[in-house]
């Protein structure tokens, strides 16, 4: 995919999700690699929509478990279509695999007619003809041979090759045998000449179902992984999004993260949001989970175009040409830029494409890496600037002053209503100062006046972690002249 | 007569214990030791059973690639399983059907499953890694095979564990010594060492559960030293570095050589209070005379697989056109050794181009 950076995607948990996705098939697994933004509205609503019609299907334990099996099997043989396409004589290895595809084909066919779902872009081929040209048999059979069925010819060589065997192992004298055995040879070439003609006729005629038979894998690909949405939309309780003109998120997590929070004994904080055109701030405590709240916007607004469910209990989001994440890029320092340097190149990227294209842009403390007067300064340029177009732009910041320039500022509660002398008394390890903190932050993102300014939390942040004591009574007295002046 | 009757006697008990087994391996001391002579044997023994082949890697060519020899070929009758990789499956030329095509993959392509339809010859090239050969006995198994044989197996070189099968045999010859006295006494010299006592459970636990990444553990009581040497073969230094009163085991995944013994030896360690423990015999790359002077100084040696050998298949004619005295040979092994011993040209249909 290349919507956006693989670093970010993988930062923002896009991977984690991927592999959380229980693809049955290699042509799911093709899909998945080349996953494609969809942009047609009516595309994606379809899409949503196929889910929910799998969902009775995951109820159904036992066809669920038939149909998972009858998938795992598909094999990838795609190169066998394409070399028979290509007018290439198949073995016998090679003609067994066909056989094993178009039986697996019509199991896979009868368990989706039961499970009466009913998608669009799933459909069957008529492979009847190949599998009766495979199974010469009047049984049906899921092994395969160049049978004797196949001519009269072959069989005669056969049997005939079958008596010499028993004469041959009769016969103690070494040259008689010796001769016998080139003799048999010839028997050898016979048959495998006959086999090759039989296995060229079958070839030809198989050849003209090869696109079909990639047909197919694509429509195989197709269901299993709509299938596999919808399973991590159950497992996960994942929400339909809604095609709206803004962003809205109620209730939205980002499964990576909670995971990690999870595994060391904290609670993670679903968060909402609302973004219309234009610019939101986000402001609030360190460790207030703002950099995860971004990370849960672009997550979920990737998955809603790629047509998957949402992590949130409800996801409103608006089609747009493109989403760009920035936070602090690794790269520019490869590059041998700064990291404020790397930011401006990327910040310049995104101008340039607002002008012609409508995009979600997410800044994580921008112009965080210079000096914070410039720093603020140049961030409340670039939001009023940002106003100006029909693109959704949130921003996460410690600026003073900068909220004041954007069209809607957020807050996260933090730690805003803890009373910290209570709390320093608590002696505690130092590995439970995260968890200390995790359950006294309130995570919660409140609507506040664009003029609200920023919480003093940092200080609050340093005692909590048992920084010197000294370092804290300086910062106070600094902190009270401020507020005289 | 006497004798005659001793080596039917010898024979009849080979037969009556490889009917009990499921599950059977085939051992060479050398390569033209009739290994695949006894394949086709066993094939011709446990006629009218249900019988599944495979081998640990490639095995069956026309001609052995390094001795040029002319190799006899495997052939299965009818209704007989092989398990084999793709190119080789297509060489045979017994009439097979395809059964089953399995996700294990091998240079030789994947391992398909196959049943003879027509009798033939075939190519047998199996897996070569541990898990897989396990994997495709299993399948075999599924297969309703009566009997399996792994052909090929425990080369001195392989790294097949030989707990895969139930029993082996041991394939001797004059391919190895032309000479009957180095033959027998280097036949019983393997067969004692594949004989050597097993470590208990909670050894092969910790042997097992070390291991898996380790080529040699030190083990002082509690403790469990890991070396980070990628090969066991030049371990001397190591081990001897690693020596002290403390010492109980010492873990040896890979050969256990010549050479280990001499250095051990020249360096005094006193070897009374050490166990060292191999995989199996097969790992145990030992002559006669190492291994009588290791015991000597109070080495203890021991392994984490026993191997059950149920017979010893005897090829008396070397690749060069020697043929030994196979009467004196079967008589001086008879002295030492309880296990069967039989000429497979005595009873084996010879099948060679």
């Amino acid at each position: 995919m290349n919507y956006m950076k693989k670093d970010i995607l993988d930062k923002i948990g896009f991977y984690y999700v991927l592999d959380k996705l229980s693809i049955l098939t290699p042509y799911g697994r093709n899909l998945i690699s080349h996953l494609q933004i969809i942009r047609e509205k009516e595309k994606l609503l379809l899409e949503y929509d196929n889910i929910e019609r799998c969902f009775s299907l995951i109820n159904d334990a036992k066809l669920n478990s038939n149909i998972s099996n009858t998938l795992m099997r598909f094999k990838d043989i795609r190169n066998t279509f394409i070399r028979c396409r290509e007018g290439q004589v198949l073995d016998e290895v090679e003609l067994y695999e066909i056989k094993c595809f178009v039986s697996l084909c019509f199991e896979f066919k009868d368990l989706y007619k039961k499970s009466k779902i009913d998608i669009t872009e799933i459909f069957f081929h008529e492979f009847s003809e190949v599998y009766k040209l495979l199974n010469p048999l009047e049984y049906r059979s899921t092994d395969f041979y160049v049978y004797d069925e196949y001519s009269s010819k072959l069989k005669t060589i056969r049997l005939k090759k079958k008596e010499f065997n028993k004469t041959l192992f009769k016969e103690k004298d070494r040259i008689k045998q010796k001769q016998l055995l080139e003799q048999r040879q010839q028997l050898i070439s016979e048959e495998r000449e006959e086999e090759f003609k039989i296995r060229k006729a079958l070839s030809l005629t198989i050849s003209q179902y090869a696109d079909k038979m990639i047909q197919q894998t694509l429509s195989i690909g197709n269901f299993d992984l709509i299938f596999a949405k919808a399973k991590i939309a159950a497992v996960y309780k994942m929400a339909r999004p809604v095609i709206s003109n803004r962003v809205k998120m109620d209730m939205g997590v980002n499964p990576m993260v909670k995971n990690k929070v999870e595994e060391r004994g904290g609670i993670f904080s679903p968060v909402s949001i609302e973004a219309l055109k234009g610019t939101t701030v986000i402001t609030g405590a360190n460790m207030g989970g703002k950099t995860v709240l971004l990370s849960i916007i672009a997550l979920n607004y990737i998955l809603a175009s790629t047509g998957f469910f949402v992590f949130a209990k409800g996801f409103e989001f608006t089609l747009l040409d493109f989403v760009y994440f920035l936070s602090e890029d690794s790269e520019s320092i490869k590059n041998g830029l700064s990291s404020f340097g790397g930011e401006i190149f990327n910040i310049k990227y995104i101008l340039s494409r607002i002008k012609s294209e409508r995009g979600l842009i997410i800044l994580d403390e921008f112009a965080k890496g210079t000096n914070p007067t410039e720093g603020a300064n140049i961030t409340k340029a670039l939001l009023q600037y940002l106003n100006k177009f029909d693109s959704i732009c949130i921003m996460s910041t410690h600026y003073d002053g900068v909220c004041s320039f954007a069209n809607f500022h957020y807050q996260v509660k933090g730690l805003r209503y803890v009373d910290f002398n209570e709390l320093k008394n608590i002696a505690i390890k130092e590995e439970d100062y995260l968890k200390l903190i995790n359950y006294h932050m309130d995570y919660t993102l409140e609507k506040v006046d664009r003029y609200t300014s920023i919480p003093r939390d940092a200080i609050n942040i340093c005692a909590l972690m048992g920084i010197d004591e000294e370092i804290i009574n300086i910062a106070k007295v600094l902190y009270e002249k401020e507020e005289e002046i | 007569m006497l004798e005659i009757n001793a080596r039917l006697r010898d024979f009849k008990l080979f037969i009556d214990k490889l009917y009990k087994y499921r599950t059977i391996s085939i051992i060479g001391m050398e390569k033209n030791t009739g290994k695949t002579t006894t394949l086709n044997f066993l094939i011709q023994q446990l006629k009218g059973r249900k019988i599944g082949i495979t081998s640990v890697g490639r095995d069956g060519e026309e001609e052995d690639i390094v001795t040029l020899t002319p190799k006899p070929k495997i052939y299965i009758d009818e209704n007989t399983l092989i398990a084999t990789s793709k190119s080789s499956f297509l060489r045979s030329d017994s009439t097979l059907k395809i059964l089953q095509v399995m996700d294990i993959n091998t240079p030789l392509g994947p391992v398909i499953i196959g049943e003879s339809i027509y009798s033939g010859f075939v190519e047998i090239a199996g897996p070569s890694i541990n898990t897989q050969i396990k994997a495709v006995i299993e399948k075999l198994k599924e297969f309703k095979c009566q009997h399996i044989i792994v052909d090929g197996a425990l080369s001195k070189k392989s790294f097949a564990d030989p707990s895969i099968t139930e029993a082996s045999i041991l394939c001797t010859g004059a391919a190895f010594s032309e000479d009957v006295n180095v033959l027998v006494e280097d036949t019983l010299n393997v067969l004692n060492l594949f004989s050597l006592d097993a470590v208990k459970y909670n050894i092969s636990k910790i042997y097992e559960d070390n291991m898996e990444d380790c080529r040699i553990a030190f083990i002082y009581g509690n403790n469990i030293k890991k070396s980070v040497l990628k090969t066991s073969i030049s371990a001397s230094k190591e081990i001897i570095s690693n020596f002290n009163k403390d010492l109980d085991f010492v873990f040896i995944k890979g050969a256990f050589t010549n050479n280990l013994v001499d250095d051990m030896i020249k360096s005094n360690l006193n070897l009374k209070s050490v166990t060292f423990v191999v995989e199996d015999g097969t790992k145990l790359l030992l002559d006669k005379n190492r291994y009588t002077e290791f015991i000597y100084k109070g080495g203890k040696l021991k392994v984490k697989n026993n191997i059950n050998i149920i017979g010893i298949s005897v090829n008396p004619t070397s690749p060069s056109g020697y043929v030994l005295d196979y009467n004196e040979f079967f008589n001086r092994l008879k002295e030492k050794t309880d296990i069967p011993v039989f000429n497979v040209m005595d009873y084996a249909l010879d099948v060679r181009k």
